[in-house]
């Protein structure tokens, strides 16, 4: 009987750790995530049943660590020319069992990204969050905070609007930034955040690079006020909601690194995301081929299994063939962020335009036979107990995050038509 | 002109009392369910079970079909199409569980009860349990679907969940895991299209609390929180011979024709609805910097746009429904399988548009588009579910080619 | 005791639930004009209707509604209608615009159709319009009938020849019997008007309806006491902000309360 280890990814890419690292997530997904996923939905609030499993990876496994070097306690995947095909593999195997996981857990290590990936490493910073991280089996949560209550994803749009719209203020005083603002949306807030990542402006209404900042918040300061959750139609696992910042007080040097390379560090972690979130995407439909294929065996139409119907089985066929190029385009792009000496900057706008491509197509092609494979098991599509229904909500609000699709067209148009005016 | 208005519809072919009965039923849900549900979100029993109780046995929608003297309103004329659309239209627009709750009864009432065709002895059975006392009647289906037991009879492909025989006393009912349409947890009444050994199949009304029907946990699913479905066993269920609604397959054919135009004008409400919302938006977003009011974007004007016309023509197609329904002979009488076709090939277009239509709208709101605060998602999770319902757009395909190119072997 | 007589006293307003903006004062005309507002029946007289439904189930009887104005709609007559009376009755005339009518001239119209189209044992009226919001008219209504009144009724119950209303209080309720002939003005605890069935909603249209002019009812022009608007101008409003600030969310919080207490809110 086929498998999802049947679907095929680019072996030659793989890095030297996938044969250990792909087993301990499947099997910590099919223990510890699979058997409680379907009460996920009614935990959004207290995170009883979703807590363990993520304190069990990210604490006891020590994923969370991932990205220190090895001399600080961590696995020194921040300087590894595999550091993104293993967050890939990370992803889809966390997004197999529950992309809401996968996102919140991804999250914690986002915002580490600007810090610890070469070429742009500080390691001082890293030296001063390593304890947090490293030093315990409890599980840590980073955010990072963009969205502002008005223009929202506009702050992603950084190709055309540099920074400009950005309230939240960083203003020096000192040897310390000052910071207040409000976010919105953060993954890993509504009251969990312990190290926040904000994006803030040193001179607002500018459009000088140089004047956006990323800085290092450590969640417990005061004047960091968290919201309760929102109420999401799924992803449970991730918690979202506002972010208050009110003379909030950290040292100069919680900045990630400088005038200039905050902005363009900032568009790294966004080119990251779009690619390795197609890991989410891949993961989601892997755990759908297994289910969809158990039913469509069990199920009977004409007497004869519902698969051996010629025209279900083109919806199949369409499935898994989605299913093959999604998981080689997002291999591809983990790739690509790898190996910036063959394939450019990560943060150059070429790099923004070909990762925002990848994501937007990998999602609206999942999208597509995602609602097809669900109707065509009528009644038993809409069922949470056959799992295909939570894979199709989480599907389309990852497609809606990190400012929807259209961004991700504008940003691709602006590059391969040299649009000026998008 | 209301926003509503904005989207075509034939309503010079609607009776002053569609229009009347449209206007009160808009006001009732916007009060009664709208206004409410940003604190009561999907609460069965503090907003959905009350709001169902109104509609139902208030405003008596369970009542309209049946004859007045057994207490019905006798609005059962084939034109009570048009009425139907009318009122599951804004009844949709608030919340599409309690429209598809409503298609049930009223999809029921009009394949039974429709002037001319209402069995004495049928009417009499049933019609109580709708028009006596004031307690809603749940109103669900069992219908054929692809099953686990490989040697189910068939009904245009799929197999029946229940057999049935007949006997001196009436009918027994036997099937296990069944699964209904709607409400397994809480329904009265039962619709089921019955297997009968070297006969025809039956399509025999069973009530909810008819000895030997078992009924499982209610499921959870995607969406319509107003039906608590549940899978159910009928082990022995007897009921008497009247309550076999008919036989063979004409008056199935009409009873899902009727259906189905109740779930496309819910599907059509819940479309205002969207409208009204990404309305909303696209009036006070401003993006690229406080430059641009959201609307006024060229490209999210042109989605914008599309999503407009997606509803203008499924609002169209729900009406064009009810006229065939109307007057099936205009259409050219070629019989209740024609109609079932058109029927079916306009309910299956809405809900294709419908969630495509959604997903450009939660596309264009990003984030908001999933947030329960906005409710878009919940008219997106309930379409996709009555989407479900509806059965597989596959197999539906296959009625289509039936029709259209014979096939003989589908 | 005969077919119990029921009139309940309703009147036609501009939406309430109509955003503030859609409404604007011409102080030059001296007018209040609402806009794109639709016309509904006053929430307090489809309270009063409701409590007439139920009088009217329990005891039977029949309902009649009158109203007084000027380009009445129909579809929120007959709406009102089919909720549940029996009996239309109407007096329309441009110079019973609500905005020229003030409170007595608008009970002594309604008076002078009692007194045509009675006789009525219960006269049951919203306790205040929610445009004026003088609850004037109900009283005075029963002063010119020369009959009884009881004021904001939670519930209304008639037995015989006697009425039992329980009227409203801040802390509670009070109990009053009267006898009939009787007036009550009602309040929104007796409960929201039902929604029509489509039968009642085709029904409506065939049950019978009178229009009286003011001379039908030997109401002269120029005959109404009218009060003149002198001035109207929108409130001035000023809004003044204060930031209550603590050493700790609890501090300020706790001083909040003290200025709402200052300021007699609390």
């Amino acid at each position: 009987m086929r498998t999802i280890d049947d679907i095929t990814r680019p072996l030659d890419y793989l890095p030297p750790a996938a044969q250990i690292l792909s087993p301990i997530i499947r099997n910590w997904a099919d223990n510890e995530v699979i058997p409680y996923r379907r009460q996920f939905d009614e935990d959004w609030e207290d995170h009883t049943l979703i807590h363990p499993p993520g304190k069990k990876l990210l604490g006891e496994y020590g994923i969370q660590k991932l990205l220190f070097p090895v001399d600080l306690g961590g696995m020194g995947f921040g300087e590894s020319d595999y550091a993104f095909t293993s967050m890939f593999i990370l992803g889809e195997e966390m997004a197999r069992a529950d992309s809401g996981l996968a996102v919140g857990l991804g999250v914690t290590l986002w915002p580490l990204m600007s810090i610890a990936l070469k070429p742009h490493v500080n390691r001082r910073l890293l030296e001063e969050f390593a304890p947090l991280y490293c030093n315990t089996t409890e599980m840590i949560s980073g955010a990072l905070c963009m969205t502002e209550p008005q223009g929202g994803a506009d702050i992603e749009n950084v190709e055309l609007l540099k920074g400009s719209t950005i309230q939240t203020t960083a203003v020096r005083d000192g040897d310390e930034w000052v910071i207040n603002g409000h976010k919105l949306w953060p993954s890993n807030t509504g009251g969990m955040a312990d190290l926040l990542v904000v994006v803030c402006t040193t001179n607002p209404g500018s459009r000088d690079p140089a004047d956006v900042t990323l800085i290092f918040v450590p969640g417990d300061l005061p004047g960091v006020t968290q919201s309760g959750p929102y109420e999401k139609a799924g992803m449970a696992c991730d918690k979202n909601g506002d972010v208050w910042l009110e003379n909030v007080r950290v040292p100069l040097w919680y900045r990630a690194h400088g005038p200039g390379k905050d902005a363009l560090f900032f568009l790294d972690i966004i080119s990251i995301a779009s690619g390795v979130t197609i890991s989410f995407t891949s993961g989601m439909m892997m755990n759908v081929y297994e289910r969809l294929l158990e039913f469509v065996n069990e199920t009977k139409l004409h007497g004869r299994p519902l698969k051996e119907n010629d025209a279900v089985a083109g919806v199949l066929a369409d499935y898994t063939a989605t299913l093959e190029v999604i998981r080689i385009v997002g291999y591809q792009a983990a790739r690509m962020l790898d190996r910036s000496d063959l394939y450019g900057e990560r943060w150059s706008p070429e790099m923004m335009a070909k990762m925002r491509s990848y994501r937007y197509f990998t999602m609206d092609r999942c999208l597509d036979v995602m609602g097809k494979v669900m109707n065509l098991m009528e009644a038993y599509g809409a069922d949470r107990d056959r799992d295909i229904e939570k894979h199709w909500r989480d599907i389309k609000m990852n497609q809606l995050w990190l400012g929807g699709k259209q961004l991700c067209q504008i940003e691709a148009a602006r590059w391969f038509f040299e649009c000026e005016t998008l | 002109m209301s926003d509503q208005d904005l989207f075509a519809y034939p309503r010079g072919r609607l009776h002053a009392a569609d229009k009347d009965l449209a206007a009160s039923l808009q006001a009732m849900v916007q009060k009664e369910v709208m206004d409410k549900r940003l604190e009561l979100k999907e609460d069965y029993d503090g907003l959905l079970a009350p709001s169902l109780a109104r509609l139902m046995a208030e405003v008596g929608l369970q009542k309209m079909f049946w004859p007045e003297k057994l207490g019905g309103e006798e609005h059962n004329e084939p034109e009570a199409a048009y009425t139907v659309a009318a009122a599951l239209e804004q009844i949709g627009r608030a919340d599409v569980g309690l429209a598809f709750l409503a298609a049930h009864s009223l999809a029921l009432q009009a394949a039974v009860a429709a002037k001319g065709s209402c069995r004495e002895e049928l009417c009499a059975a049933v019609a109580p349990l709708f028009c006596e006392g004031n307690r809603p009647l749940i109103v669900s289906f069992v219908l054929p679907a692809m099953s686990q037991d490989g040697g189910a009879p068939e009904w245009r492909g799929k197999g029946i969940q229940v057999r049935a025989k007949s006997g001196p006393e009436g009918w027994t009912l036997s099937g296990k895991a069944v699964r209904p349409t709607c409400s397994g947890a809480d329904a009265g009444l039962f619709g089921v299209l019955c297997a009968v050994d070297g006969e025809e199949p039956a399509f025999i009304l069973v009530p909810g609390d008819s000895h030997g029907i078992s009924r499982e946990k209610e499921f959870l699913k995607t969406g319509l929180a107003a039906s608590r479905n549940a899978d159910l066993d009928f082990e022995g269920v007897k009921v008497p011979a009247a309550n076999c609604a008919w036989r063979g397959e004409e008056g199935f054919l009409n009873l899902l024709s009727w259906f189905y135009l109740g779930l496309a004008a819910a599907g059509s409400g819940a479309l205002l609805a969207v409208y009204e919302i990404i309305k909303e938006w696209g009036d006070n977003r401003v993006i690229k910097g406080r430059g641009q009011v959201f609307k006024e974007n060229p490209l999210t004007a042109a989605l914008m746009g599309e999503i407009a016309k997606e509803i203008a023509v499924d609002r169209l197609l729900a009406y064009n429904l009810a006229d065939i329904l109307s007057d099936p002979q205009a259409y050219g009488d070629d019989g209740p399988l024609a109609v079932f076709t058109s029927a079916l090939m306009l309910v299956h277009h809405i809900y294709v548009s419908a969630e495509y239509t959604i997903h450009r709208t939660m596309e264009l709101m990003a984030s908001a588009g999933y947030a329960r605060e906005w409710q878009l998602e919940r008219y997106w999770r309930d379409l996709k579910t009555v989407q479900c319902y509806l059965g597989a757009y596959e197999l539906a395909k296959h009625d289509f080619a039936r029709r259209f190119y014979h096939t003989k072997t589908l | 005791m005969a077919e119990l007589n029921i009139l309940v006293c309703v009147k036609q307003v501009p939406d309430p639930e109509g955003p503030p903006s859609a409404f604007e004062v011409d102080s030059a005309a001296r007018k209040v004009t609402p806009k794109g507002i639709p016309p509904v029946l006053s929430p307090f007289d489809e309270n009063a209707l409701e409590a007439a439904i139920r009088v009217k189930e329990a005891a039977g009887g029949s309902i009649t509604m009158l109203s007084v104005g000027n380009n009445l709609s129909k579809a929120v007559m007959l709406k009102a209608l089919a909720s549940g009376a029996d009996r239309l009755v109407t007096v329309e005339d441009p110079s019973c615009d609500q905005e020229g009518l003030d409170a007595f001239a608008t009970a002594s119209l309604l008076a002078a159709a009692v007194r045509k189209a009675g006789p009525f044992d219960l006269i049951l009226t919203g306790r205040q319009a929610a445009d004026t919001n003088a609850g004037q008219v109900g009283l005075g209504l029963a002063q010119l009938l020369s009959i009884p009144a009881v004021s904001v009724a939670g519930k209304v119950e008639v037995n015989g020849g006697t009425a039992r209303v329980e009227t409203v209080l801040p802390d509670g309720y009070e109990v009053v019997e009267a006898s009939l002939p009787l007036l009550v003005t009602v309040s929104h605890e007796v409960g929201d008007l039902r929604y029509p069935s489509l039968m009642a909603i085709k029904k409506a249209k065939t049950l019978p309806m009178e229009t009286f002019k003011p001379a039908d009812l030997g109401m002269e022009p120029g005959s109404l006491v009218i009060n003149e608007i002198t001035e109207l101008t929108a409130p001035n409003r000023e809004r003044r902000c204060r930031l209550v600030e603590g050493e700790s969310p609890e501090d300020a919080g706790a001083k909040l309360a003290a200025l709402l207490k200052e300021d007699k809110i609390i």
